[in-house]
């Protein structure tokens, strides 16, 4: 979990009240800030950096923050909370684009006419409504796993 | 994902043809999630469960096939059936099904039947069932077979 307090101080209230606000979290994950919060953590100036909130999006996916829990908390301002819920949503649509063109030149690298027969029927389906987001996610996390533990390039 | 060392053929493009026919054949949420929670279990098991697993939904997906090959095919006349995990993945297929053996232009079937198939050991595990012998001329009323319980791999 990453947490972005600009006064320096988390604040116990703030989270309670953002976390009741907020139905997307999990059980086990309001669990977790709640806890934190209790640890009143300070939080070191680099992360207040620009330069770092601009390059959040590269480092996190959508399933990564799902899975970590990105707040980004100024003290007595919402602004930046309104923020992450929008930059999720960016950054799935980033995220599900950015799978489907890496998944063609990869596929392409190996076998570029077999790429060039799966992916157009691939990227319909994809970018189809039926397709929903969850199963998206589902499909790029499998990926990632599936990717890590494979070994070989082609038989 | 290029940083990491894949397959890209067969197994990718296996799973990506699965995706397509899984939308394509109308797929559900519900369905999708059984089937993503037993693909989650075996990406902890070797890459070749996960890849019979995905031959066997792609079939499954596209044309309601449980086994195919150059000259037989297995399949049933719907799509009711549902995934499920019992320390292997399963389909489990309900009562009242029609399951075809098609193999070299000659068709068998098995009629009012239900079982479970196991796509990563190629098994299916039947329970219940007739078969007839009407396409040879024979009256089913006078001529049939009734099973109890049968294997077919």
């Amino acid at each position: 979990m990453l947490i972005f307090c600009p006064s320096g101080r988390f604040s116990a209230s703030l989270v309670k009240n953002l976390l009741d606000g907020c139905q997307k979290l999990s059980a086990g994950a309001s669990v977790l800030a709640r806890v934190l919060s209790v640890a009143n953590i300070f939080i070191p100036s680099t992360l207040l950096r620009k330069s770092f909130l601009s390059t959040l999006g590269f480092y996190f996916s959508p399933d990564a923050i799902h899975e970590k829990i990105l707040f980004l908390l100024p003290y007595h301002n919402p602004l930046p909370v309104y923020f992450f819920f929008a930059s999720s949503e960016k950054l799935h649509e980033r995220a599900k684009e950015n799978f489907s063109e890496e998944m063609q030149s990869f596929l392409e690298e190996t076998h570029e006419k077999e790429a060039d027969k799966i992916m157009p029927e691939f990227t319909k389906a994809w970018t189809s409504p039926q397709f929903l987001p969850a199963w998206q996610e589902a499909v790029m996390r499998t990926s990632k796993c599936h990717a890590a533990q494979t070994d070989e390039s082609i038989p | 994902m290029l940083r990491k060392r894949m397959k890209a053929f067969p197994d990718f493009k296996n799973y990506l043809s699965t995706l397509v026919n899984f939308v394509n054949s109308g797929g559900t949420a519900a369905r999708f999630e059984t089937w993503q929670q037993s693909l989650d279990k075996l990406l902890l098991l070797s890459t070749k469960n996960f890849a019979n697993y995905m031959i066997a939904s792609n079939s499954l997906f596209a044309n309601n096939s449980l086994y195919e090959s150059a000259s037989t095919r297995w399949f049933i006349d719907n799509n009711s059936y549902t995934f499920e995990y019992d320390t292997l993945p399963k389909s489990c297929f309900f009562f009242n099904q029609i399951f075809f053996c098609s193999s070299r232009g000659d068709t068998s079937e098995i009629h009012t039947t239900k079982g479970a198939f196991y796509p990563t050991l190629k098994l299916f595990f039947g329970q219940g069932g007739t078969v007839n012998w009407q396409r040879a001329g024979f009256d089913p009323s006078t001529v049939s077979a009734e099973l109890s319980h049968y294997k077919i791999d």
